[in-house]
């Protein structure tokens, strides 16, 4: 039981800290003028459809992006595409627990998502 | 540590000391003490008495419970090297794909300049550099899906080196 309290607050802290390195990468790149739109991350429930094995019960991983005008769907899923190809984060995000991947314009409310299970590779 | 320790023991003996002091209270008969005495409901004057007890408990309660954090942080804090190593690699892995998302708009001319160079067809007539561009082509799209400059820059010197153009 206790083994299994400590577990789950591992876990938690890991999923805490993955996202909090996002977003304050995000804000530095867009404070230093590297990336022209603001991006914040947070944790959803997702898409319940793209479950697996380590799934947790909060597995979406959603990331607002906002800029002066509209972000249109297309650079919605490149931003999308660009962590995708990322096999490391891709690894880092199942062992987290997440399942679906969602990036969602903050102004216009467009987005896609995907399941992340669908692009590891090998 | 020491010190929180020290307030600690101070703390905990004090609330032994009220409590036992309240324990022990005896009212005299003089005229001052009966006033009170008339004025005191006695319920709300026993109340009065366990909030006090109550309020030292609690603050012993969170001083134990800091130490013990304090504990716990100084136990972490010996692999700190360790994890600050990880957690830059960690930054890494995020900062490379804002580095890819800033890049995206060279990456795309680089990769619209490199396609046109290393197109197979611009070799009809030596199959071996036809291959090459083959090959590089397929390699090109790939690092283009991802936006990756890095690659598209070792692909261009790959160009430059093999295909001579």
């Amino acid at each position: 039981m206790w083994h299994r309290i400590v577990d789950w607050f591992g876990d938690f802290t890991d999923r805490v800290r993955f996202v909090r390195e996002f977003n304050i990468n995000a804000k530095r790149a867009f404070e230093n003028g590297t990336v022209p739109f603001f991006l914040k991350a947070k944790v959803t429930l997702g898409n319940r459809r793209n479950r697996h094995s380590n799934s947790k019960f909060f597995g979406g991983f959603r990331i607002f992006a906002s800029t002066g005008g509209s972000l249109q769907l297309e650079q919605c899923k490149v931003i999308g595409m660009i962590i995708i190809s990322n096999q490391k984060l891709v690894r880092r995000m199942i062992t987290n627990g997440f399942h679906s991947l969602e990036v969602f314009s903050n102004n216009s409310g467009d987005g896609f998502h995907t399941a992340i299970t669908n692009l590891l590779e090998g | 540590m020491k010190k929180l320790k020290v307030i600690l023991i101070i703390i905990c003996s004090s609330f032994f000391i009220s409590s036992n002091s309240n324990d022990s209270i005896s009212i005299d008969n003089s005229d001052s003490t009966s006033i009170l005495k008339e004025n005191i409901n006695p319920e709300e004057y026993s109340v009065e008495n366990n909030e006090s007890k109550s309020i030292w408990l609690y603050i012993s309660l969170i001083l134990i419970i800091l130490l013990f954090l304090k504990k716990y942080k100084n136990r972490s804090d010996r692999g700190t090297n360790n994890r600050n190593e990880e957690d830059k690699e960690d930054d890494d892995d995020w900062s490379e794909v804002f580095i890819t998302l800033g890049n995206k708009d060279k990456a795309k001319k680089l990769y619209d300049k490199l396609i046109r160079k290393a197109h197979p067809d611009r070799f009809p007539n030596d199959e071996e550099k036809r291959k090459i561009a083959e090959k590089i082509t397929q390699e090109l799209g790939g690092a283009i899906k991802a936006f990756h400059l890095t690659k598209l820059q070792k692909l261009e010197k790959r160009i430059n080196n093999e295909l001579n153009v």
